[in-house]
């Protein structure tokens, strides 16, 4: 019994154990990556003229490339280039048969390899010299990159051979649509004047700390509302040292809808209360008439991006006092055929509140040509004052509209 | 013990690789009642000067004190303006966005920032050295604000190893959003300077209304630019006669920089010398001959309170088939067409009058960018009066420009031209 008893839980053991046990080599062997660096097989592009050929050498009266031999810095002879451009060459350049104009993959050896030359020059030192270089696919498009004066050793070109390194991945072959698998040639392409020597052109080793980065300057809005002109530091036009014209007020009449609503707004900062609001004292007849405009950004002087919602809003303010003065609104946008739309307020856009305060609206859609401004690259809102005017003004949005635009005030939804 | 200090201090400036200079300037700008003033030497120093690259006696003669450099890339400027007399507001040139820089790239921005280091170093102690101008135009067409940081780089650097002289960054007109990101990005900036052309109208006011708080210079100014300019139907920019740029030169200087004493360190006016943009004589107070305009007599008067003694004649009108230069003008080829001027002949006797065809040259560039100009056409004259021409329309259709130059005996010149359109 014991035995039978001893032989199941055996059986099941091993049934369990077969079950987990897989085939395990003694020694794991692990598959090197070939380093793509070792394996790529055109290093070398320019040792001397015996080994490397180069095309484009003929001299003309702008271009003179000879090969001397004196001072070289490996092989039997080095380049040495001597141009002037001008009017009746406006090409220099030459170029190379790195690898007999093989197809060259440069894809796996882009962000660890670097183009290496020596340099000298036969007198004064230099921090750059005004020649491009140019990997050429088989389609005959390039991509070029230049020295960058942390690539040149010790930071100077002068009588010594320098070694200057190009780093494959400056190359922006992405842009310019070349195939950087299928590269034909190195070319090397002078501008202006210059007389140089190189030797030893070759694809070495490189680490690229750089990046290229991805800037965004800009902010997309979705929402409604978007309080504008609620940070007091972004503003232009009150300036007190200068003109009594315009003044930020400390207290506000306006009772805003921006209070306690969130809003698709700008940071709110704690200067929010104060620049609600704008003291407007103007007299057209007046020494300063010439200051008679103010403005804020939409977007802290950045891009504002409104092309989702330009069509559907209106620009909405507050005016306190006993008129609303004859003023101008400007849109102005960063880029753009068209960079500006302005309007004039009209009766039609203001709506008589109590206490002599009014409301107005006005529509994008009623503004001239409103097609044609960038709405994806939006800077600012200006506004001018063209009447002697004594109010309060503020309360600035931009709010929902889906009314006609020549009857703002008759919407239902404002 | 004294003395092996002596001699390898001696030694130690011997082999130092920077240039070693005598007189360097010590330049700083102070604030107080009335507003900012720019001292060189401990002394007030208000700045007369020309964006110049040439004629530096001239600049000199005409009673100026300095002269703008846009780049590094020559010394001699700076040897040569010294040699006058003159200071230099000397250029760092930043790369522009517009010409295909990309601020996002780190190693071509920190490659620019070492090559311009290694330039403040060598020319930090240069006797001419006034201040140092960060980039020209920077902002135009710009979209990566990015490049504020390069300046502001910059400028920290100048501030570490150069107290001797203020940092400016130049801005292409004046623009509220500009002034933001220097204020926010540049606090090492100490001076605006401004390049604006029909925006000098409003800058001084303006300088004030975008909340800069310091000093500016007017770096370049002279008549409203080729980019401000109305157009003729077919895209001819017209050129106002050299007269006419003359009388808008000096009310400028006279009624709209000189007086901004509070905030105003000065101007350079633009340009003592010659180049092509939209014409080869729209902003050149110079010819390409090298004869000096009536814009030079100008500047004379500007600075020194008087007029020269001898005064380049001046053309005030120029017509086409006796309508002036601000109509379109359209020409039938193979007819005969009539140019006249008007000008003001002040105290010469002889006038040499020359007449040249070209064909109107076309350019988007922008922003002091580098223009072609087009090579001159023959010009069949068939009569010849006073100031006068009678003259064959070209028999191939196309866009074309006739200049009328006048140049007295030492060959102080004038020039106008006229854009018409063979159809």
């Amino acid at each position: 019994m014991n035995l039978f008893r001893f032989l199941n839980i055996a059986l099941i053991l091993t049934l369990f154990s077969c079950d987990s046990l897989k085939s395990v080599q003694l020694y794991e062997t692990v598959i090197d990556q070939p380093d793509p660096y070792e394996s790529f097989s055109y290093k070398d592009i320019f040792i001397d003229s015996y080994k490397s050929r180069v095309w484009g050498v003929k001299s003309n009266n702008c271009k003179q490339i000879t090969y001397d031999s004196i001072n070289n810095f490996v092989g039997k002879n080095h380049m040495h280039l001597v141009w002037n451009q001008s009017e009746e060459c406006k090409y220099l350049g030459f170029g190379f048969a790195w690898g007999n104009f093989k197809g060259k993959n440069l894809a796996p050896i882009l962000n660890n390899s670097a183009i290496q030359l020596m340099i000298r020059v036969d007198s004064g030192s230099y921090s750059k010299i005004p020649m491009f270089f140019s990997l050429v696919d088989y389609n005959e498009k390039q991509c070029f990159s230049r020295m960058n004066v942390l690539g040149i050793d010790g930071g100077v070109i002068d009588h010594k051979w320098r070694k200057v390194i190009i780093p494959l991945s400056t190359f922006k072959y992405q842009k310019k649509g070349v195939n950087i698998s299928n590269i034909k040639e190195l070319r090397i392409q002078l501008q202006r004047k210059g007389n140089v020597h190189i030797d030893d052109i070759k694809v070495v080793p490189h680490h690229h700390p750089f990046k290229i980065q991805k800037s965004n300057f800009t902010k997309t809005f979705e929402n409604f509302p978007i309080a504008l002109g609620d940070i007091k530091k972004y503003w232009w036009g009150v300036n007190e040292n200068y003109s009594d014209n315009f003044k930020f007020q400390t207290s506000t009449s306006f009772v805003s809808d921006a209070k306690g609503k969130k809003m698709d707004s700008l940071t709110v900062l704690p200067e929010f209360e104060v620049s609600l609001s704008l003291a407007v004292n103007y007299d057209k007849n007046s020494d300063d008439n010439k200051w008679n405009n103010f403005g804020f950004p939409f977007n802290k002087w950045e891009r504002a991006d409104l092309s989702n919602i330009y069509s559907t809003s209106a620009i909405h303010f507050k005016v306190n006092g006993l008129n609303v003065p004859k003023m101008q609104l400007v849109l102005v946008s960063y880029k753009g055929k068209v960079k500006r739309l302005s309007k004039n307020i009209q009766t039609k856009n203001i709506l008589k509140n109590s206490n002599n305060q009014h409301s107005i609206y006005l529509p994008i859609k009623s503004f001239k040509n409103f097609e044609d401004l960038d709405w994806s690259s939006l800077k600012e809102l200006r506004f001018k004052i063209l009447e002697s005017s004594k109010c309060e003004i503020g309360d600035f949005k931009l709010v929902e509209f889906r009314g006609n635009p020549e009857k703002p005030i008759k919407w239902r939804g404002i | 013990m004294k003395i092996l200090l002596i001699y390898l201090l001696v030694l130690l400036s011997l082999f130092n690789p920077l240039e070693n200079y005598s007189q360097v300037n010590s330049v700083h700008i102070e604030k107080n009642k009335d507003g900012f003033q720019l001292f060189k030497n401990n002394q007030p120093y208000y700045i007369k000067g020309a964006g110049a690259k040439s004629h530096f006696n001239e600049v000199k003669n005409a009673g100026a004190n300095s002269i703008r450099v846009w780049s590094t890339n020559n010394k001699n400027y700076l040897d040569s303006a010294h040699k006058y007399g003159l200071t230099v507001t000397l250029g760092l040139w930043v790369a522009q966005e517009r010409n295909g820089f990309n601020y996002d790239d780190e190693y071509a921005v920190a490659g620019q920032i070492a090559l311009l280091k290694k330039h403040i170093l060598k020319l930090k102690d240069h006797p001419a050295l006034l201040m140092w101008g960060i980039g020209n135009e920077v902002d135009l067409k710009y979209s990566n604000f990015k490049v504020w940081e390069t300046i502001e780089e910059i400028a920290k650097f100048i501030k570490k190893v150069d107290p001797n002289h203020p940092t400016m960054t130049v801005i292409a007109g004046i623009d509220p959003s500009k002034l933001f990101m220097i204020n926010k990005y540049c606090p090492s900036i100490d001076v605006l300077g401004i390049n604006v052309y029909g925006a000098i109208e409003q800058a001084h006011l303006n300088v004030r209304k975008y909340n800069w708080e310091k000093p500016y210079i007017v770096t370049e100014w002279g008549v409203n630019g080729p980019f401000e300019a109305q157009k003729t139907s077919w895209g001819a920019k017209k050129e106002p006669p050299n007269g006419l740029k003359a009388d808008q030169r000096l009310r400028r200087y006279k009624e709209l920089i000189e007086p901004d004493k509070e905030r105003c360190l000065g101007s350079y006016c633009f340009l003592w010398g010659q180049k092509q943009e939209s014409t080869a004589t729209w902003h050149g107070m110079y010819l390409n001959s090298g004869n000096p305009t009536e814009a030079v007599d100008v500047m004379h008067y500007c600075w020194k309170g008087q007029w020269p003694i001898k005064r380049a004649p001046s053309i005030t009108d120029i017509k086409l088939n006796d309508l002036n230069w601000r109509l379109d003008h359209f020409l039938k080829k193979d007819t005969v067409a009539s140019l006249s001027f008007d000008f003001n002949k002040y105290n010469n006797t002889n006038i040499q009058i020359d007449y040249i065809l070209y064909p109107e040259a076309f350019s988007n560039k922008m922003g002091g960018d580098f223009q072609e100009s087009p090579d001159p056409i023959y010009l069949d004259i068939i009569e010849e009066k006073v100031n006068q021409i009678i003259f064959k329309v070209p028999s191939k259709k196309g866009a074309y420009r006739i200049f009328t130059f006048i140049k007295n005996e030492y060959g102080q010149s004038s020039v106008a031209n006229i854009p018409f359109l063979v159809n």
